[in-house]
């Protein structure tokens, strides 16, 4: 019942924004600069076909190509750092220092090594997303309580059986916290890659229309893509609350 | 000496590998104990008098710097996987359902989980947890937990059983409906159990024998043979000879401790 009240408080307050925008865009009346919701919902009826048969489908394509290739080498690297100390000290520092280069300022020269196939946008995306997938998912190899593999050593278990039965159920949650920060990041890794170099997407498109001072051309193929990160988002959520189900109330 | 299921002879064990053999650091020196199959026997001493690392001596966590420990008259490798270990905390997994919490040492032993569960299931039923199979440990009570703990250990298949202060986190009326029913489950699984605590009335209401460990290695181990037949009920530690012993236990426990 509670949640349902926030859940509603969060809808009036969206609802209150978007009024307040509709307004302010009426009363500005410059359509390219500021266009208004309604106008972009018009748009984006408009573009209906244009975005669904090509554009939408090439940024999926991106998106889930990214993030299947950060959730492989994000966990990946997580294993290999939990299973030796050295690898750990090796690899730590260049994942931390990977997320202080500007990828925006980088993606040209993906660009330039990629061409414009798809693999510029992926690259992106993962250099993106990788990291809160592989960072959350270490931490959560340490949390696995040292008790636990000490009790499963005095019955005789293997350090296979210690690192299925107590590091990976340990790992879990983090690992989906990590996700979750990652499916959102996803779209705006697919975004900023198309945005510098693409011949389709939404992120494309929504530059195309700037160029033609379509203001809600810019902004319809926006919002699509911030829907598929709200979609993934839940997704995630659904995964989490059907794996973790120990964790959730009777 | 064929009725005796674990001794550790002239155990010396200090923490830190240091070159420098420092006596302060000794935490065991030349230490001797035993238990006979079948027999309870408990240890008290104050916190810190290394209880528990005698239990980490004999599930093989920790190694002795000298001397020998034999189950069942033989001695064994790491000794790892060799005796049930009930710890302090019940340590349940919290993303394992009861059953399959009690059939881990089963899992691990190799058995198919299909059968560790068939197995399992009228265990459950018999420590009072039928219906609670599929429940997660946060579901069920302290003495709940507690007894699929026991369970646990007890499954690992050994005749030994260490426990570590199992019931120290229960409440006083839960601790001794406990003590009544693992007593009653010592008789009939008939194993032979080793039983950590700092609980006077505990160690004497539940032991054949006491080791009292008191400022140890500076004391010699002090070791107690408890003057009650069984089955006992809990009012027998009221009986004249027993307040005295336990009055003298508490002595000896307050004294040594630093």
């Amino acid at each position: 019942m509670k949640k349902r009240i926030a859940n509603l408080s969060s809808i009036i307050l969206v609802f209150i924004m978007l009024i307040g925008w509709e307004i302010t865009a009426r009363i500005i009346r410059l359509p390219f600069v500021l266009p208004s919701p309604v106008e972009i919902l018009i748009r984006l009826w408009e573009l209906k076909a244009e975005l669904g048969s090509t554009h939408l489908p090439a940024t999926l394509l991106i998106i889930m190509v990214g993030l299947t290739i950060s959730i492989l080498l994000g966990v990946g690297l997580a294993v290999l750092m939990n299973l030796s100390k050295s690898v750990e000290r090796a690899l730590y520092p260049i994942i931390i220092s990977s997320q202080t280069i500007p990828i925006i300022a980088l993606a040209p020269i993906f660009v330039l090594w990629f061409g414009y196939s798809i693999w510029s946008k992926v690259v992106v995306t993962v250099l993106i997303t990788f990291f809160p997938i592989a960072v959350n998912t270490f931490d959560g190899f340490l949390s696995a309580k040292k008790e636990y593999k000490e009790l499963l050593l005095t019955m005789g278990a293997s350090k296979k059986d210690i690192f299925l039965k107590v590091s990976i159920p340990s790992a879990l949650p983090y690992f989906f916290s990590g996700l979750k920060v990652a499916v959102t990041l996803s779209v705006i890794g697919a975004a900023i890659g198309e945005w510098l170099g693409a011949q389709a997407g939404l992120g494309y498109f929504s530059r195309r229309m700037m160029t033609q001072f379509d203001g809600a051309g810019v902004f319809a193929p926006i919002v699509l893509l911030s829907l598929i990160g709200i979609l993934l988002f839940l997704v995630v959520v659904g995964m989490e609350k059907w794996l973790l189900n120990w964790r959730n109330e009777k | 000496m064929n009725d005796v299921a674990l001794t550790l002879k002239n155990i010396d064990f200090r923490y830190g590998q240091s070159e420098k053999v420092n006596e302060a650091l000794f935490i065991f020196e030349n230490l001797h104990l035993y238990l006979r199959k079948g027999e309870f026997v408990s240890i008290i001493g104050p916190s810190g008098s290394g209880k528990s690392t005698i239990f980490r001596l004999i599930t093989g966590l920790e190694h002795s710097d000298a001397g020998t420990i034999l189950i069942d008259g033989k001695e064994t490798g790491n000794r790892l996987g060799e005796v049930g270990y009930m710890p302090q905390e019940d340590l349940l997994m919290p993303w394992r359902t009861i059953i399959e919490n009690a059939a881990l040492p089963l899992e691990i032993q190799g058995m198919k989980k299909v059968q560790a569960y068939h197995k399992v299931r009228p265990l459950l039923a018999e420590i009072g947890l039928g219906g609670y199979e599929d429940y997660f440990p946060k579901d069920l009570s302290g003495g709940m937990k507690q007894r699929v703990s026991f369970l646990r250990a007890a499954l690992t298949g050994s005749h030994v059983l260490l426990l570590d202060e199992p019931f120290s986190a229960l409440d006083a009326i839960t601790r001794i409906s406990m003590q009544e029913w693992l007593l009653k489950q010592w008789r009939m699984l008939e194993k032979s159990i080793l039983f950590i605590t700092h609980d006077v009335n505990e160690a004497l209401f539940l032991s054949d024998r006491i080791y009292v460990l008191t400022g140890y290695p500076k004391k010699p181990i002090q070791e107690i043979t408890v003057p009650l037949n069984r089955p006992r009920q809990l009012l027998d530690l009221n009986k004249p000879k027993m307040l005295a012993l336990k009055d003298q236990l508490i002595g000896q426990l307050r004294g040594g401790s630093r």
